[in-house]
């Protein structure tokens, strides 16, 4: 399994494809800007991707950009999401009513996750201090530095294989509106080198007071999480907690179902799961909207995330 | 007929049955391990109107030990790793247990080049399987006859020098596979960032035993990240020869990479199965891989692309003409705008439950060859 549809709304508006040459008008619309694999493994493609994503930022009219979606920067190797957060940061005078991005809306067949060239995006906060909702996909040699936005209420980063080092940024990032926190740890073979011991700060209650939703999806050791989770103090705050994914079984339900600290919780999203059939009724038996969908069945090698190349 | 196999491997088993399907009688069946002994076996019993077919020699420890063993001298000279007779004769039956590609390599290909010069009509030509065994020397020959391939760094000597080369193509990811190796044998997907940890996903498994690095074929599939295990097992490949192909971003179905063996039958492209990587990158269906669906996959290319593949198949066929059966495995770029050919397999034929114009692989092969094509 991997991403192999493009989304069709972000940060709640429809999507908008961006049309080269076109003036932007809009606003209520996510932009989408995307070179899509089928473009650019087509004969006719003599561009590049440093080409087709500059020529955006030439467009008349990006001062009406609030939402924007940015598609795949490396198909064989050849840039990384720097390319795209370096012409950001050049033209941030340009977007000023930029509140939500999303770097890599890129499925599979434009280029697998674990391929996607990554690299330190700091540059981005102090040029777009008024970001809302930043999403972004790739783990490899990805670096957030020294992260602070007062206004993001919304942080996703979805990848194959999420490093240490990342989590760490994170948790020191100064959000003090964060109301969702969405990571796919993803598979030690790409990248993850992550454990529960990690997040026991984020799990004592300490840091983003405001927090709703969190997901710590995709994740190889989603059992282990979810028994941590059921004790920590985190679990009182939340309305969403999200395990999706992942490798969720019977320990790690056991664990939410013997805790008695749900009572807060709204929504349990554990889809893609290797719960047994048993444990799926009892969690359907939560006072909370429980997502069961996608049941695997473990074989000899063991489970498996979802996302992982 | 004849028939070189063994005996009790269900290509055999299946083979005769097809036979006698269609009204023939079985073929005369000349056991490997019959033949390793004496190699002149069948110049004595053979004339030019009789068909040969020679079939797999794999899954029999006994046969696989002979091949070694007339590999021996040949590997010797050559300075390859290898394995001496003495040692053969205590070596113990060990599952899995991959042995001297390179020097069974050697030994296999004295055994068919004994065969050569019988007059009779092969049905695969001993050279054309000496070729397709080789996969180094099969890239070359597609690369010469203008059939596509993925760009190649040449059979590599030592992990070493594999960076080494992977730097100076400015690549990071390449596929190494085995030069002799078949079945997912000896195949690793090999990405090293320039700013990150390297990774190796592949099938082997290596077990240190008393001081010697034994290597398996496991049916899992894995991914080496410390350094100097990669660097080990690359190593340990390259003694047995190596051959080094950029590592291309797959087109997929239904959100799994995936590729496509097409059996040529007579020239002509017959049996097609597409093979999804569930887990990874490599396909090959005894790892926990499926069949995909090649009706689907043809729609989704569309009949301009998949008339220019089975152009490619046309032209490999050109190239192998005393190759009655010729299993192609090809690639597709994402979106399917350009394909390659992988690899071509002498005995790419056991692909049970799969259909074509109503018979199987074997019927097929027997059906065109009697009818005179």
């Amino acid at each position: 399994m991997t991403f192999n549809e493009y989304v069709e709304t972000f940060a709640g508006l429809p999507i908008c494809e961006y049309q080269q040459g076109a003036a932007i008008t809009e606003t209520d619309v996510a932009h989408r800007v995307a070179l899509r694999g089928d473009v650019y493994y087509d004969d006719d493609f003599k561009s590049s991707p440093e080409e087709f994503y500059g020529d955006f930022f030439a467009a008349n009219g990006l001062e009406n950009v609030k939402t924007l979606v940015f598609g795949c920067w490396n198909f064989e190797g050849d840039g990384s999401v720097t390319m795209i957060t370096d012409l950001l940061v050049e033209n941030a005078a340009k977007l000023p009513n930029l509140k939500a991005l999303f770097l890599g809306d890129v499925v599979s067949e434009d280029c697998e996750v674990s391929w996607l060239e990554m690299g330190n995006i700091s540059k981005l906060w102090a040029a777009f201090p008024q970001l809302e909702t930043f999403w972004i996909r790739g783990g490899e040699g990805l670096s957030l530095g020294k992260m602070g936005l007062p206004n993001l209420k919304e942080l996703v980063v979805q990848t194959g294989g999420l490093s240490k080092k990342v989590v760490q940024e994170v948790l020191a990032a100064d959000l003090p509106n964060l109301e969702h926190l969405e990571l796919w740890l993803g598979d030690e073979g790409y990248g993850a080198d992550t454990s529960v011991a990690d997040f026991a700060e984020l799990f004592n209650g300490s840091l983003f007071s405001k927090l709703k939703y969190l997901g710590l999806c995709n994740s190889e050791y989603s059992d282990e999480l979810a028994k941590a989770l059921a004790t920590s103090a985190i679990i009182d705050r939340i309305e969403t907690l999200d395990l999706s994914n992942g490798t969720l079984g019977d320990k790690g339900a056991e664990a939410l179902l013997t805790t008695g600290k749900l009572n807060n919780l709204k929504k349990l999203d554990v889809h893609h799961h290797y719960l047994s059939d048993e444990s799926m009724e009892k969690l359907k038996a939560l006072p909370c909207e429980v997502n069961l969908d996608d049941q695997k069945k473990e074989d000899k090698y063991g489970r498996y995330v979802a996302v992982s190349e | 007929m004849f028939l070189i196999g063994n005996p009790e491997n269900r290509r055999v088993t299946m083979f005769q049955d097809a036979l006698i399907q269609q009204g023939h009688p079985p073929a005369t069946l000349v056991s490997y391990e019959d033949l390793l002994q004496d190699r002149g076996l069948l110049a004595d019993v053979i004339c030019p109107s009789m068909t040969v077919r020679i079939e797999s020699p794999g899954e029999n420890f006994k046969v696989e030990r002979e091949m070694l063993r007339l590999g021996f001298e040949l590997a010797e000279s050559e300075n390859a790793a290898c394995i001496n007779p003495l040692a053969l004769d205590r070596l113990v039956e060990d599952y899995g247990r991959i042995l001297y590609p390179r020097q069974w390599f050697l030994g296999f290909s004295q055994l068919l080049r004994s065969l050569r010069d019988l007059t009779c009509r092969f049905m695969n030509a001993p050279d054309e399987i000496v070729c397709m065994f080789d996969k180094v020397e099969t890239h070359r020959r597609c690369q010469a006859a203008s059939i596509p391939v993925p760009p190649s760094l040449g059979p590599v000597q030592n992990f070493e020098e594999l960076l080494a080369f992977m730097d100076a193509a400015d690549w990071d990811r390449v596929f190494t596979k085995s030069a002799h190796s078949s079945s997912a044998s000896c195949i690793g997907a090999f990405y090293r960032p320039k700013n990150g940890n390297m990774r190796l996903v592949t099938s082997t498994e290596m077990l240190h035993d008393s001081g010697e690095l034994k290597l398996y074929n496991s049916l899992n599939i894995r991914t080496y990240t410390d350094a100097s295990d990669i660097a080990l097992l690359v190593d340990e490949w390259c003694r047995h020869r190596v051959h080094v192909e950029k590592w291309l971003p797959k087109a997929g179905q239904d959100g799994y990479p995936c590729d496509l063996r097409i059996v040529v039958i007579g020239g002509e492209p017959a049996h097609a199965v597409v093979r999804l990587g569930l887990r990874s990158t490599i396909t090959n269906l005894h790892l926990g891989n499926r069949r995909g669906d090649f009706k689907r996959l043809t729609e989704t290319m569309g009949p301009e692309k998949l008339e220019r593949v089975y152009e490619t198949c046309h032209k490999v066929a050109r190239l192998f003409p005393g190759s009655h059966v010729i299993g192609v495995d090809l690639l597709f770029m994402p979106h399917f705008q350009h394909h390659y050919v992988l690899e071509l397999n002498a005995f790419g034929d056991l692909l049970p439950n799969l259909d074509f114009r109503g018979y199987d692989t074997y019927g097929y092969e027997i059906a065109k060859w009697f009818s005179g094509d």
